[in-house]
C-alpha cells in the first residue's frame, strides 16, 4: 500500500513537473503582456522536433544540438512577438484578439513544421539513459527524474530572475501597470519580448527531454497547451508559480485518481475539479494577488 | 422600418439588408445546380447559426466563451438521441434540444459567469473537453467514437430531399438572424455593448449585468444548439468530432474573419470558411499554413472583419450622425501608438 | 456582402457547368475514381501511405492505356482529420467530379461521414483503415479493406483461448483508439470466457504511466493487452518490464509501427501483434520493396497495402462487362450501381492484405474482411528492428 502510494505520488510529480514546465511558461508571458499564448505546447512540439532534426537527421551530439533546438525556439518566440503581439498591440488590440492571433500562429507553426517533418510519430534519442534506476524502492529512470529537476531549476531560474534582479522588478512592474511601467523609464516592449524568450526557452528544454518519453510529432503542441491551460488556471494566471503549482496539483490528481478511482474517467473528472475550484476561487487557487489588481 | 431620412432616431439602421441576405437565400437552390453547392450553401448557414450566438456573446457582451462547440454538440446530440431511444417526433426532438440545452447552458453560466476574460475563455474550454472526453468514454449511450445515426426528416412518409432540408435549414438561420438583428437593435443590444465595453459603468447606469449577461448565455448557448440539430438532420451522424477543436477554430476564424460586434459578421464569415477551404485544395500540403497567415493577416489589417468594412462604408454614406458609429470610427482611425 | 457571396458561389458555379459540359449526355463516362483521406491531419500517415500503395496500381494501368484506351483520373482530396470537410469533399466528388467511386476514408470519424454522403448520393465508397465496427452494419454503397476493430479483438481472443490464457489486463490511452480498442476488446473476450482482471486508462501527454502499472501489477493477470499510439506503447512496455512484469504483451497495429519500436528498442523484444499484413508471403515482401525504391523506406504497414488492394479492386470492377456498358452508354448512376454489383460479384479476393486462410468477402451482408484467418501474429525481435512471424499458441506460452 505504502510501495502504490509512493509510486502514485512520484508519477504525479513526474507527469506535474511537465504541466507545471507549460504552466510556468505560459503564465511568464502572461505576466508581462496579459496574453494567453495559445502557440506555447508549439514551443514544446519545435523542442522535441528539432531534437529529432539535430541528433537522429544531422546527427549533432546532445550539447550542439540543444544550442541548435534552442535557437529555434527562440527564432520562433521572437516571430510570434513580431509577427502578432507587436502589430495586433499597436492596433490596441483586446487581449482575447491577441489569443486568436496566437492561435494563428500555432496553426502556421504547426503547417511549417508538417512541411518539414510530416505527418509520424518521431523516435527522439534520449539525452539521459532510459534504463531502470532504483530510488529506495522505487524503480524509475533517469530521463523521468530530470523532468522534475528541470522543472526545479527553471522554478528557482525564474524565481531569481524575478525577485532578486532589477530586470526581474522591471518585469513585474510592467505587469502589473504598464503605462505607468513606461513612465519609470521601463521599456515594455523589451520586457515583454524578453518574456516571450525565456518562456520558449523553458519550453523548449521541456520538448528536447520529454521528447524521448512522449515521442515527437508535429500535433503534440495543442494537447500540451491544452494541460498549461489548465494548470495555469487552476493555480492562478498571474503568478508563475501558481500556475506551476497547478501543473503539479493536476498531475497529482491524475495519478490518485488513476490509482484509486477510475482512470478512464479521471481526465474529464479532472476538468470538472477545475471547473468547481474557479467557482469558489475565480482567480484560481493561488490568485488573490491577481484579483486585487484587476 | 424602411430607410428614412430622420436624424431623431439615428440609432436603428434598416432591415433592408437582412431582407436582402434572406432573399439571396431564399433564391440560391434556383441557381446552384449541383447538390454539392447546395451542401456548402447549408453549411454556410449552419456556423452562420452557430456564430450568430458567439457574436452575441463576444462580440456584443464581451463574454467569451470557448464552449460553444460543446452546446452545438450536445443540441445535436439531444436532437438524435430523443428520436432514436425515445421515439420523440422531430419538432418535438427539436423542442427538447434546445430546452435541455437552455437548461444547461444556465447551470453552467449561472457560476462561471463570475469569471473574467481569460478565466471564462479556459472554463468554459474545460466545459467542452468534459462533454468530449464523455462523449467518446460512455459508448454504451453515446455510441463513443461511432456516434449515434439520426433518422433523416420526412414528410408525409417519404425522406425530405436536400432542397426541401436546405429550406429547412433557411427557415431557422432566418429565424436566428432576425432575432439576432432585433437584439442588437433594441435596448438589450444597447445594454450588452455596455457591459462590454464598462462592466462598471453599465451596473453604475442601472444595467443588471449579471442578469443580461446570463440571459446572452444562455441565448448563445440556445442558438448553438440550433446549429447543432441542423448539422444533425443534414448529415444525418452524430458524433465526438462536433465539439473537436477544429470547430471551435472555424467558429473563431468566423468570427475574427467576418467581424467580431458587426451585424452581418456571422454568415460573411461562415461564407468564407465554408468555401475557402475548397479553393485551397489547391495549395495542398501549404494548405494549413494558408490558412493561419490568412486568419493573422485579417486581424491586422482587418481588426473589424469584412463585414466591418461593409458596414462602415453602408453607414457613412446614410447616418454619420449616429453615435455609435461615431464611435466606431474614432475607434477605427486611431492612429497607432 | 450579397455581392461577395454572388462572386464566391458564382465563380463555383461556372467551375461546374465547365466540368459539367465536358461530360456530355451521350459520350462516354470519364474513369473518375476520388481519393479522399486524411494527409496533413493526425492520421496523415495512412493517407499517405494509402493514396501512394493506390497509385502504384494506377500508374502502371494508365501508362499501358488504360482501360478500353480510356485513362483513369484519380482527383485526390485532403480531409485533414475533419469529418465535416470529409462529407463536402465527398458530395464534391460525386456531383462536381462526377466520380465513379471514392476510395479513402482512413480515420473512422472521417469513414462515418463518408459512408453517410455516399448512401446519400448513391456513389461506392471503399474504405480503407477505419476501424470503427459499425461503418459496413446493413452496408449498401459501403465497402471496408480494414478490418474493424472487433475483428483484432476476435483474431486477440482466438489465440489467448488456443494458448488458455483466463484472465487479461488491458491498458489503453484516452484517445478514441485507445477507448475504442479496449471497449472491443472487453466485449471479444467476454465471448469467449476470458476475464478481464483490470481495464487502466491513461492520458497520452503523461509522461509516468506507473499508477496504471501499478494496478496491473496487483492484478496479476496472464497476458497485458495494450491499446496506445507508438510512443505512449514505448512507455508502457518500458514500465511494464521495469517493474519486473514479464507476460506476454499484446499490442494490436500500434506494435508494428516503426516510431513504437523505435523507441522502446530492447523492452520491445517479444510484444505480439495481430497484423492483417502477412510479411512472410513473397508477394508482400515484394510489394514493399518496390514501394520502399519508388517512395522511400517504409516499415510494415497496412495502409499502402489497402490502397493497393482497393485500387487492384476497382480496376477489375471498371473491367467489368456491366459496368464497361454503363460508362459507354454515360450513364452514371447505372455505372455506380454496377460497380457497386461488381464489387460484391469480384470482391471475394485474397489481396496483400490477409493470409491464405481469409480475405476479403465482399459478396457477404458486412462488406469486409472475414473474421477468421485474416490474422496473422508478428512478434517485435532484434530491438525493434526485425518483425518475426510467430505461432501464437506456443508465443503465448512463454
Amino acid at each position: 500500500m505504502l510501495m502504490k502510494l509512493s509510486y502514485l505520488l512520484l508519477a504525479g510529480l513526474t507527469n506535474g513537473s511537465v504541466y507545471g514546465l507549460i504552466g510556468l511558461s505560459l503564465s511568464i508571458i502572461y505576466g508581462s503582456s496579459r496574453v494567453i499564448n495559445f502557440a506555447q505546447g508549439e514551443f514544446v512540439m519545435l523542442g522535441a522536433m528539432s531534437a529529432v532534426l539535430f541528433m537522429v537527421t544531422l546527427a549533432l551530439p546532445w550539447p550542439v544540438a540543444m544550442l541548435a533546438m534552442l535557437a529555434v525556439v527562440v527564432i520562433a518566440a521572437l516571430a510570434l512577438d513580431y509577427g502578432v503581439y507587436r502589430p495586433l498591440i499597436r492596433r490596441k488590440a483586446a487581449p482575447l484578439t491577441i489569443m486568436i492571433g496566437t492561435l494563428a500562429g500555432a496553426i502556421i507553426v504547426y503547417g511549417l513544421a508538417f512541411l518539414i517533418w510530416g505527418p509520424d510519430q518521431r523516435y527522439v534519442p534520449p539525452v539521459l539513459s532510459l534504463e531502470p534506476i532504483r530510488i529506495g524502492f522505487l524503480i524509475t529512470n533517469p530521463q523521468q527524474i530530470s523532468l522534475i529537476v528541470i522543472f526545479v531549476v527553471f522554478l528557482l531560474a525564474t524565481w531569481y530572475i524575478l525577485y532578486r534582479t532589477r530586470f526581474g522588478l522591471s518585469v513585474r512592474a510592467t505587469g502589473v501597470n504598464p503605462r505607468v511601467a513606461l513612465l519609470m523609464g521601463i521599456r515594455s516592449e523589451r520586457i515583454v519580448q524578453f518574456s516571450f524568450i525565456f518562456s520558449a526557452f523553458i519550453s523548449g528544454v521541456a520538448g528536447m527531454m520529454v521528447g524521448p518519453l512522449l515521442g515527437g510529432h508535429v500535433g503534440m503542441g495543442l494537447l500540451l497547451t491544452v494541460k498549461g491551460f489548465m494548470a495555469a488556471i487552476l493555480g492562478g494566471l498571474g503568478s508563475p508559480f501558481a500556475a506551476a503549482a497547478g501543473g503539479l496539483a493536476i498531475g497529482m490528481m491524475e495519478a490518485l485518481m488513476a490509482g484509486f478511482g477510475t482512470s478512464l474517467y479521471a481526465e474529464p473528472a479532472i476538468f470538472v475539479l477545475i471547473l468547481l475550484v474557479l467557482i469558489v476561487r475565480p482567480y484560481g487557487l493561488l490568485g488573490d494577488y491577481e484579483a486585487e489588481r484587476r | 422600418m424602411l430607410a428614412r431620412p430622420r436624424p431623431e432616431a439615428p440609432r436603428a439602421p434598416t432591415i433592408v439588408p437582412v431582407l436582402c441576405i434572406l432573399a439571396l437565400g431564399l433564391a440560391l437552390p434556383l441557381v446552384l445546380t449541383s447538390g454539392f453547392h447546395i451542401r456548402l450553401a447549408m453549411l454556410v448557414w449552419i456556423y452562420a447559426i452557430l456564430c450568430m450566438g458567439f457574436n452575441l456573446l463576444y462580440g456584443y457582451s464581451g463574454q467569451i466563451s470557448l464552449g460553444q462547440p460543446a452546446f452545438y454538440a450536445i443540441g445535436a446530440y439531444a436532437f438524435g438521441m430523443l428520436q432514436v431511444m425515445l421515439g420523440w417526433s422531430p419538432v418535438l426532438a427539436f423542442l427538447g434540444s434546445l430546452a435541455l440545452v437552455a437548461v444547461l447552458s444556465l447551470l453552467i453560466g449561472l457560476p462561471l459567469l463570475r469569471l473574467r476574460t481569460h478565466y471564462l475563455a479556459m472554463a468554459t474550454l474545460a466545459f467542452m473537453l468534459i462533454q468530449n472526453g464523455v462523449a467518446n468514454r460512455w459508448i454504451e449511450f453515446t455510441g463513443g467514437q461511432s456516434g449515434i445515426a439520426v433518422p433523416p426528416l420526412q414528410w408525409g412518409g417519404e425522406p425530405i430531399g436536400r432542397t426541401g432540408i436546405y429550406y429547412i435549414v433557411l427557415a431557422l438561420a432566418a429565424a436566428v438572424l432576425l432575432l439576432h438583428d432585433l437584439l442588437i437593435r433594441s435596448h438589450l443590444g444597447r445594454a450588452m455593448q455596455a457591459i462590454r465595453d464598462d462592466e462598471t459603468a453599465a451596473q453604475a447606469l442601472g444595467v443588471r449585468v449579471t442578469r443580461y449577461k446570463l440571459r446572452v448565455l444562455v441565448l448563445s448557448g440556445v442558438m448553438a444548439a440550433v446549429a447543432g440539430v441542423c448539422f444533425g438532420f443534414t448529415s444525418l451522424r452524430v458524433d465526438p468530432s462536433l465539439s473537436e477543436f477544429h470547430v471551435l477554430v472555424s467558429m473563431l476564424t468566423i468570427a475574427v474573419v467576418g467581424g467580431l460586434g458587426t451585424r452581418f459578421g456571422p454568415i460573411v464569415g461562415a461564407v468564407i470558411v465554408v468555401v475557402l477551404p475548397q479553393l485551397l485544395t489547391q495549395f495542398g500540403e501549404l494548405e494549413t499554413v494558408v490558412y493561419g497567415l490568412f486568419i493573422l493577416l485579417f486581424l491586422l489589417f482587418l481588426p473589424h472583419g469584412l463585414a466591418g468594412v461593409l458596414e462602415r462604408r453602408d453607414w457613412f454614406a446614410r447616418r454619420s450622425s449616429s453615435p455609435r458609429m461615431a464611435s466606431r470610427t474614432r475607434e477605427l482611425e486611431r492612429e497607432p501608438s | 456582402m450579397k455581392r461577395t457571396t454572388e462572386f464566391l458561389f458564382g465563380s463555383a458555379f461556372i467551375a461546374t457547368a465547365t466540368l459539367a459540359s465536358g461530360a456530355a449526355t451521350a459520350a462516354p463516362l470519364d474513369l473518375v475514381i476520388c481519393h479522399i483521406d486524411d494527409r496533413s491531419g493526425s492520421a496523415a500517415d495512412t493517407g499517405i501511405e494509402s493514396l501512394n500503395g493506390l497509385n502504384m496500381v494506377l500508374e502502371p494501368l494508365n501508362e499501358a492505356g488504360g482501360i478500353n484506351g480510356q485513362k483513369i483520373k484519380l482527383v485526390t482530396y485532403d480531409t485533414k482529420t475533419d469529418p465535416q470537410l470529409a462529407a463536402n469533399f465527398g458530395t464534391r466528388c460525386a456531383e462536381d467530379d462526377k466520380g465513379l467511386l471514392v476510395i479513402g476514408a482512413s480515420p473512422s470519424a472521417v469513414a462515418n461521414s463518408l459512408v453517410t454522403v455516399a448512401n446519400q448520393n448513391k456513389i461506392p465508397l471503399y474504405v480503407l483503415a477505419a476501424a470503427s465496427p459499425e461503418l459496413t452494419d446493413n452496408a449498401v454503397y459501403q465497402f471496408r479493406f480494414g478490418p474493424k476493430v472487433t475483428q483484432d479483438s476476435i483474431a486477440v481472443a482466438n489465440a489467448l483461448e488456443q494458448s488458455g490464457v483466463k484472465g487479461v489486463a488491458i491498458i489503453n490511452n484516452s484517445v478514441p483508439f485507445g477507448i475504442t480498442g479496449a471497449a472491443s476488446a472487453a466485449e471479444a473476450l467476454g465471448k469467449k470466457n476470458i476475464a478481464i482482471v483490470t481495464q487502466q486508462t491513461y492520458d497520452v501527454a503523461a509522461t509516468d504511466v506507473s499508477p496504471q502499472v501499478i494496478n496491473v501489477m496487483q492484478t496479476s493477470p496472464e497476458a497485458i493487452l495494450v491499446y496506445p499510439y507508438p510512443a505512449d506503447g514505448a512507455r508502457v512496455v518500458r514500465t511494464l518490464r521495469q517493474m519486473g512484469l514479464e507476460q506476454p504483451v499484446i499490442m494490436p497495429r500500434v506494435g508494428m509501427m516503426k516510431a513504437f519500436r523505435e523507441l522502446a528498442a530492447e523492452v520491445g523484444n517479444g510484444v505480439l501483434v495481430p497484423s492483417s499484413v502477412d510479411i512472410t508471403r513473397p508477394e508482400v515482401a515484394d510489394f514493399f520493396k518496390k514501394y520502399t525504391e519508388k517512395y522511400g523506406p517504409l516499415a510494415i504497414s497496412a495502409s499502402p497495402v489497402q490502397g493497393f488492394d482497393a485500387g487492384t479492386l476497382a480496376i477489375a470492377v471498371l473491367k467489368d462487362e456491366t459496368v464497361q456498358q454503363a460508362i459507354q452508354a454515360g450513364d452514371l448512376q447505372a455505372a455506380r450501381d454496377a460497380i457497386r454489383d461488381a464489387t460484391q460479384k469480384h470482391g471475394d479476393f485474397t489481396g496483400l492484405q490477409g493470409t491464405a486462410k481469409g480475405g476479403y468477402r465482399f459478396s457477404q451482408s458486412h462488406h469486409g474482411p472475414t473474421d477468421d484467418g485474416f490474422f496473422v501474429f508478428v512478434k517485435v525481435g532484434e530491438n525493434g528492428a526485425a518483425l518475426e512471424s510467430v505461432d501464437t499458441a506456443t508465443a503465448l506460452k512463454n
